[in-house]
This record gives structure tokens, sequence and C-alpha cells, in this order.
């Protein structure tokens, strides 16, 4: 087990580092639930939405501001999407997959700006 | 699971209560336990599943204690309970008739909505006026405060936690609905509840509107933690009785700083 972090900044490193490493299996889980939606094979809507809301709560607190951004823009759709009288998924989907390419970009683009 | 003579162990999904012998050993500061089993039977908790004790050892698995549960049953220090009465522990929390906030209660919050939008614009928190900050104390070694975390998030949970612990208080945390219930049962009572809005199985206004309407629940401050700032957002928070509200993203020197407000420490 790695020693306690003796500091708040060190503390906030640490995390920084675990919150980039979870970032592609929270990503792949996102777009695992809006390929069954967009596919019909799933009635998870809230759920995308409730991952898609945590990433934007929480990827600027760890330092991928773009990141966050991207998925408040994603939720965005996803909120219009299941607003009563929006009308079938399919209509909105040509939007939700382009926030969610935005987002993916702005993933990569912060993880590269961390390493490079 | 058997029980006296039929007793063959302990696993998934059992219940175990304290028998009079384990409580008398809490009391007295047993000397015929090891520390492991001693921290196990503390665990215990009045009446828990073998599930809850194990996540309050650090997340292990029911297999991982069982063994030991196994032990301090043989003992006669803990013995199986009925299912029942642990699911009515979880169904008496959620099945709380609700209170909903007065006229006069709504009005009020509605007129502080809009400074509570405004310096959660520019300061990423809003501690409500009405209800003010904790009176001034000093934080002792020797008698932590305790904060109950509730967000789904992991790294999120995670950061707070251990932020949280550094500066001194006593941490507990919980991702959903049951968790929510065994954490806030579980003594301490908590001083302060830090409340995520979007949890997976329950939202948090109504895990807010359920505390209030408890009678030695509604005494614990709780601040919301959202992504919704708006002022319906506020005003609803208010009128359900929230204390405070930080907005997420966060900071943490503005969750610090809300925190050590609402706990009178600032």
């Amino acid at each position: 087990m790695p020693p306690a972090p003796a500091s708040v900044e060190e503390l906030l490193a640490a995390m920084r580092a675990e919150y980039r490493a979870a970032l592609p299996g929270k990503l792949a889980a996102i777009e695992s639930l809006w390929q069954g939606l967009a596919a019909g094979t799933s009635s998870e809507l809230g759920e995308l939405r409730r991952l898609v809301h945590s990433l934007a709560g929480s990827a600027k607190t760890f330092g991928l501001p773009e990141v966050g951004l991207a998925a408040r823009g994603l939720e965005n759709e996803i909120i219009a999407a299941g607003e009563p009288g929006a009308g079938p998924l399919a209509a909105r989907a040509a939007q939700i997959a382009a926030q969610l390419r935005a987002l993916r970009q702005a993933a990569v683009g912060g993880q590269d700006a961390r390493s490079g | 699971m058997g029980q006296g003579d039929r007793f063959r162990g302990v696993g998934a999904g059992d219940v175990l209560a304290l028998t009079a012998k384990g409580t008398a050993e809490l009391k007295g500061g047993s000397t015929s336990l090891g520390a492991a089993e001693l921290e196990l039977l503390v665990l215990v908790d009045g009446r828990s599943r073998v599930e809850q004790i194990a996540q309050r050892a650090g997340g292990r698995s029911a297999g991982e204690v069982g063994a030991a549960l196994s032990r301090l049953v043989g003992r006669g220090l803990i013995e199986p309970a009925r299912a029942e009465a642990a699911d009515a522990l979880e169904a008496s929390f959620f099945s709380l008739k609700t209170i909903s906030p007065s006229a006069a209660v709504q009005a009020s919050a509605e007129q502080e909505a809009d400074s509570g939008e405004l310096e959660l614009s520019r300061h990423g928190f809003y501690v409500s006026i009405a209800r003010g900050p904790a009176a001034k104390r000093k934080l002792a070694p020797e008698s932590p405060l305790t904060i109950l975390i509730i967000e789904d998030d992991p790294q999120l949970s995670k950061l707070l936690n251990m932020l949280l612990r550094m500066d001194g208080h006593q941490m507990r945390v919980a991702a959903n609905r049951a968790e929510i219930v065994s954490a806030l049962r579980e003594p301490p009572r908590p001083d302060l509840v830090l409340l995520d809005v979007v949890l997976p199985d329950v939202n948090g206004f109504e895990v807010l509107q359920r505390m209030q309407s408890h009678p030695q629940l509604k005494q614990v401050p709780v601040i919301l933690l959202t992504n919704q700032a708006t002022r319906e957002s506020v005003a609803k928070g208010l009128a359900f009785g929230a204390v405070g509200y930080v907005t997420k993203p966060f900071e943490v020197e503005v969750l610090m700083k809300a925190v050590r407000v609402v706990l009178g420490l600032d």
C-alpha cells in the first residue's frame, strides 16, 4: 500500500493520476450504454445521464476542465432527449454522437497534455 | 444459516446481532478479545448484514469476514438474527412519511434563492443565512467530528474522504440507497452530511427530505453538492432543509471553506 499523502498538494496529485487512469473505463461505460440505446437494445437513458453527469461534475476538480465541459455538453443533449415530447431517441442520435466524439477528443487531449 | 447446535458458519446474506454478552464485552472494554476480533464486534453495530459489516471493515468481502464472525458466534458474542429486522431498518428510513415544507418555509426559501444563486456563481458555495453557520467551536483531536459523504463518483468520494480526514474529521461514505441507510444509523450520528443530488438509485433531494422527516436526523446539517446551481434547485434545497450548497465541479479550498463554516470551525 502506498504511503498516505503528506499534504493536500500530494493528495491532489495522486488523486488526479487515479482519476486519469479511471477515465478510459468511465468513457467505455458511457460508450457502451450509448451503443445499446442507439441500437434499441437498452433503455437506460437515465443511467447514461448519471454517468455523464458525474463526469461533468468531477473532471475539472481533477484537473481536466475540457473533459468536464464536453461532458456537460453531452449531458445537455441527453437531458433534451429525455424531455417529455422529445420524440424518438433516433431523432437526437446525431447530436448525441457528436457530443460523445467531442468528449472522447477532450479526454485524449487532457491525457496528452498531462503526459506531454 | 442454522442456529445453536445447527450453526455451521456465517456467509453472505446472513444477519447478525450483538448478544447481551457481546454488548457487555464492548461496554466493559474487553480484555479477552484480540484487536481484530474486537474491531469486528464493534462493526456489527447492534444488528447488521454480513455485507454491511464487511463494507465497514474497509470494503472486505463477506467471505473474508465470515470466518472471523463465525468464531464470534461460537463464543456467544453475536448471534444469527432475523433478516426481516435488517430489511425493516432500511425500509423504515425510506418509508418515513415525509414532511413537505410549509408555505412560509417555501416562500422564505424562494426569497433566499436569489442571493444563494448569486453567491454560488461568485464563490462556488453558499451557506444559508436563515439557518446560519454553527456556533464557533474548536476541533479537538480526542473528539473528532463525524462527516458522512454521500457521493457515487468513487474518485470524488475518495478525495473528499481523504481531504477531510487530513483536516481531523472522522469519515463515513455512502454511494447508494442501502449504504446511506447503513451509514445514517451507524453511531455516532454525523455532525455533517455532504450530499450529492444525482445518485444511482435515489435522489439526493429525497434523502434530504427523509432526513428532515426523521426526529433525530433532522438536526444534522446537510450541504448539497450539485451540478445544478439554478435558482430553482437552490430554492428546493433550502426549502427541504439544506444549510448549504457547493457547486460541482468545485475547487477543494471552496469545499473545505464551506465545511468549516457550517461546522463553526471558520
